[in-house]
């Protein structure tokens, strides 16, 4: 059965704004890990307190761990008590009826026997219709071995049910690896069965670049190379790697922001309209800016990126390490925790605007935005007060104080013309009081009910390291023009960013 | 007392936000007055009045706005109009200022209510949409209803609060389109058994929606001595989607019995009372679907000795085949409200539905007329 067919239920129309998906199982790969409990569970908790799970849903959470289904709740309830101290029992009870755990080895082609046959049990036991998801959220050197065994177990499938196979990022480390894993997963699962997750596109703020660029009219207009400027986008953060140091150090900024976050907020900010909103539109459109993006080459590379190395500093007042001073990494590491890119687009549309995307650990402030920068107006009417003309500026905030900016030019009350910017503010928290969706709720609903349009397919997942390649070769290959670490904590990154603005008007906004 | 004009009641509203006195003004964080919607409610005395303003208030947090209630006074007020405003601010942490909305509300007697269009209008927020909640029947001779009516984008009825629901549901489904062709009808009842609907229709998914097209009885039960409509628009939803066909003559009442042809043969609905513990007005009890054989299935939707619990259950050939059980907690005014106004324009179930009920049943003699 197919969502289609689930859909076919004539008693569903009217209903359907609901988006109850139809029933199934979710097996989670990687259960014991900080996903699991930090997001992935609370996410389908909030959705069976909003009565969004299917009628008939259950949980299994696999991983080497050898615990009892009792103990692996225990430990999730213990958990979202800790972040949510006001916890219903009664709803969590409800909800955790729908767990269990099932320890396995990745590579214990019997633990997916065990889990067929569990799954069998669950379809007759529960009515979930042979429906299973596939979330693997495992360290990505096990993903291929995962996905290998739940091919020879049969568990791919789709004889009876949809079976879905979610995958976490990173989703390669490179376009070598990345190609490799696609043909990996491709043997198994068709395209169609994949969902590569980026949580960002699950934010409620990201999707609204779509409904905010084509559900107006008065945007899109505007929305070329004849009116803009340049494009800005930004996700800062104001703290450091965390407990990921193993993975940070081998990855650097590049691979864990520009890849993904970056790029497809880049992809709705600049892409065509599609002509519908099924997944394959978005994704085409989105595919056709990744392969637009003009290459960097060794000659431009300089004049294109810049990378950084936060060091030691203050942080609201307190005094903070440097990225080398950080435990388990090394004193020389040359991984960036900063980067400016300078991309250019060859489409009709953008030919020429400048897309300036930066990211970096420990800057200033936690922020993510796209600052749309419009050109001057063409005949400057205002001689006198020419110097304080500011650009007009249409910023999309996507966290945090989600929600949008445009400003303009006003005559200040009095008797000359003095010109003064103001500012038009569209604001998520006033205009709609109730919070957001967390990513992975939406995500996790999309997913069990087959809509893949948030979720990044194969090609596009290649095309964005096609286009980061040379920038991640040359930087692992050479060492950096200015001595690491180049920008200190709470700053707004290196200053050598700035040469990437070239023209004198242009500079990087501060958020 | 301030003379009721749109200057002074925003005159009012200003003041509200101003600090008391200057003192205060440094300690004072600020407020930011935020509109979504505006939402004109009537009120036909001052209890309801009160309960209204209590529904508005909690209502607020979700959907910021300026709301107006318009409560008619009783004949022996000597004022004939007055007002009195207040403002109702939320804060939650990480938000910055508290957003606050308005609450205006208007007492009016009823030979001055019958003229209030002109000021409702003129409180509106422009370019904001326009929801009207008439919590009792709808008076479609008034012309203060009619041209507020006509202005709105939407009108919240509630057919559970109708003195006579089956009669007034016929005559709004005959005259409505006609009168008010530009501005939504809708049903805070329909809303109201929205869960109900959901779990039939999930009873049919997946593998089991082939048994729709075999339907051949309903069995839907209500609480003795409280009223049928849920009921029976559970019936024209059901007829209205899966296309059975009402052949008989318009009925005056609605009848314990309904036959249909469906493309599979004859479905009857009956609509029967039981005796209930809790009743609570115009509630559901049971809905019980019963297919033909080969094999024949049993779907059934009951609530429970404990009526927060209702259990979802189906059978094929006599084998359990899906059961679960859900709590259903009692929804208030404001959340029936609440969950209305965050879906946007028609809604063709529910308009199919009217569509049915007004095959099924006769409009009353004078909208007929």
């Amino acid at each position: 059965m197919n969502t289609k067919e689930f859909l076919h239920n004539p008693l569903r129309e009217g209903l359907s704004r609901e988006r109850i998906p139809p029933p199934c199982t979710m097996v989670l790969y990687g259960a014991s890990g900080d996903l699991t409990k930090r997001k992935l569970v609370p996410a389908l908790f909030g959705l069976y307190k909003k009565h969004l799970l299917p009628s008939s849903f259950h949980l299994i959470g696999t991983s080497r761990t050898v615990m009892t289904s009792e103990t692996f709740k225990a430990n999730l309830k213990s958990f979202m008590q800790e972040t949510n101290p006001q916890l219903s029992d009664s709803l969590w009870e409800g909800f955790a009826q729908n767990l269990e755990y099932l320890p396995g080895g990745f590579d214990d082609p019997e633990a997916y026997e065990r889990l067929a046959a569990r799954l069998r049990e669950t379809d007759k036991k529960k009515g979930t219709l042979h429906n299973r998801i596939f979330y693997v959220s495992t360290p990505p050197n096990v993903f291929e071995t995962v996905i290998a065994n739940l091919g020879q177990a049969g568990l791919n499938s789709e004889a009876k049910g949809f079976s879905r196979i979610v995958l976490e990022k990173p989703f390669g480390r490179d376009l070598e690896s990345a190609q490799y894993l696609n043909r990996q997963v491709r043997k198994v699962f068709r395209e169609e069965q994949i969902y590569r997750i980026d949580h960002y596109l699950g934010k409620e703020t990201v999707q609204n670049i779509l409904v905010m660029r084509f559900g107006n009219s008065i945007f899109e207009p505007l929305w070329n190379r004849r009116y803009v400027d340049h494009v800005q986008i930004t996700a800062a953060e104001d703290l450091g790697i965390g407990t990921r140091a193993g993975y940070y150090d081998q990855s650097g900024i590049i691979r864990d922001m520009f890849q993904n976050h970056l790029f497809q907020v880049m992809c709705l900010v600049a892409m065509e309209p599609p002509i519908s909103l099924e997944a394959e539109s978005i994704r085409d459109e989105k595919l056709k800016i990744l392969k637009s993006i003009k290459p960097f080459t060794p000659e431009n590379l300089e004049r294109r990126a810049v990378r950084g190395q936060y060091g030691a500093g203050l942080l609201a007042g307190e005094s903070v390490p440097g990225y080398r001073q950080e435990p388990q990494i090394s004193e020389n590491s040359t991984t960036p925790t900063f980067a400016a890119l300078k991309l250019y687009l060859n489409t009709w549309r953008w030919q020429g605007v400048p897309f300036f995307l930066r990211s970096g650990k420990r800057l200033a402030k936690r922020a993510t935005e796209v600052a749309i920068r419009f050109k001057d107006p063409p005949h400057l009417l205002f001689q006198e007060t020419l110097m304080d003309l500011s650009p007009n500026v249409l910023i999309l905030r996507l966290q945090p104080d989600e929600g949008m900016t445009l400003r303009f030019e006003a005559k200040a009350p009095g008797m000359s013309m003095d010109i003064r910017d103001v500012k038009m503010d569209f604001s998520y928290g006033t205009s709609f009081i109730q919070d957001a969706p967390e990513a992975y709720e939406r995500l996790l609903l999309d997913c069990m009910l087959g809509d893949s349009t948030l979720f990044i397919r194969g090609d596009e997942a290649e095309a964005a390291w096609s286009a980061l390649m040379p920038v991640l070769d040359a930087w692992e290959n050479t060492p950096p023009d200015e001595p690491f670490p180049n920008y200190e904590v709470g700053t707004w990154g290196p200053d050598s960013a700035d040469k990437l603005l070239v023209k004198p008007w242009r500079k990087w906004r501060r958020l | 007392m301030n003379i009721t004009t749109r200057q002074a009641i925003e005159k009012e509203l200003n003041e509200l936000y101003k600090p008391d006195q200057p003192a205060q003004a440094p300690r004072t964080i600020g407020f930011q007055r935020n509109y979504t919607i505006n939402l004109v409610s009537y009120a036909p005395n001052r209890a309801v009045c009160r309960e209204v303003e209590a529904v508005l208030q909690e209502l607020s947090p979700l959907f910021p706005g300026r709301y107006l209630i318009l409560c008619l006074a009783a004949s022996e007020e000597t004022i004939p109009l007055h007002h009195h405003v207040s403002a109702h601010c939320i804060s939650s942490p990480g938000r910055g200022k508290p957003i606050c909305c308005d609450i205006i509300n208007l007492e009016a007697k009823a030979e001055v209510l019958e003229h209030l269009y002109g000021l409702t209008l003129s409180l509106l927020i422009p370019d904001l949409a326009v929801e009207i909640w008439w919590p009792e029947d709808v008076p479609m001779q008034s012309m203060f209803f009619r041209q507020i009516a006509d202005e709105a984008d939407r009108v919240w009825v509630d057919s559970a609060q109708f003195s006579h629901p089956e009669a007034s549901l016929a005559d709004l489904a005959v005259t409505w389109g006609v009168q008010f062709p530009k501005t939504v009808l809708a049903d805070m009842n329909w809303v109201r058994f929205r869960r109900w609907r959901n779990l039939v229709a999930e009873l049919f998914d997946g593998e089991w929606t082939p048994y729709l097209a075999q339907i051949k009885r309903v069995v839907i039960e209500y609480g003795e001595g409280s009223q049928t409509t849920r009921s029976f628009l559970l019936t024209c939803w059901m007829a209205a989607r899966l296309g059975w066909q009402y052949k008989g003559e318009p009925l005056a009442k609605i009848p314990a019995e309904i036959e249909f042809d469906s493309a599979g043969g004859a479905v009857t609905v009956v609509i029967t009372p039981v005796a209930a513990v809790d009743q609570k007005r115009d509630r559901l009890f049971a809905v019980r679907i019963f297919t033909g054989e080969s094999p024949s299935g049993v779907f059934t939707v009951v609530r429970d000795t404990d009526p927060q619990r209702v259990i979802a259950r189906s059978e094929i050939g006599g084998v359990e085949s899906f059961c679960r059980i859900l709590s259903f907690e009692h929804l208030g005014f404001s959340h029936l409200l609440g969950e209305g106004l965050k879906h946007w324009g028609r809604d063709p179930a529910w308009e199919s539905t009217l569509a049915m009920l007004r095959t099924i049943l006769k409009a009353s003699a004078v909208v007929a007329g």
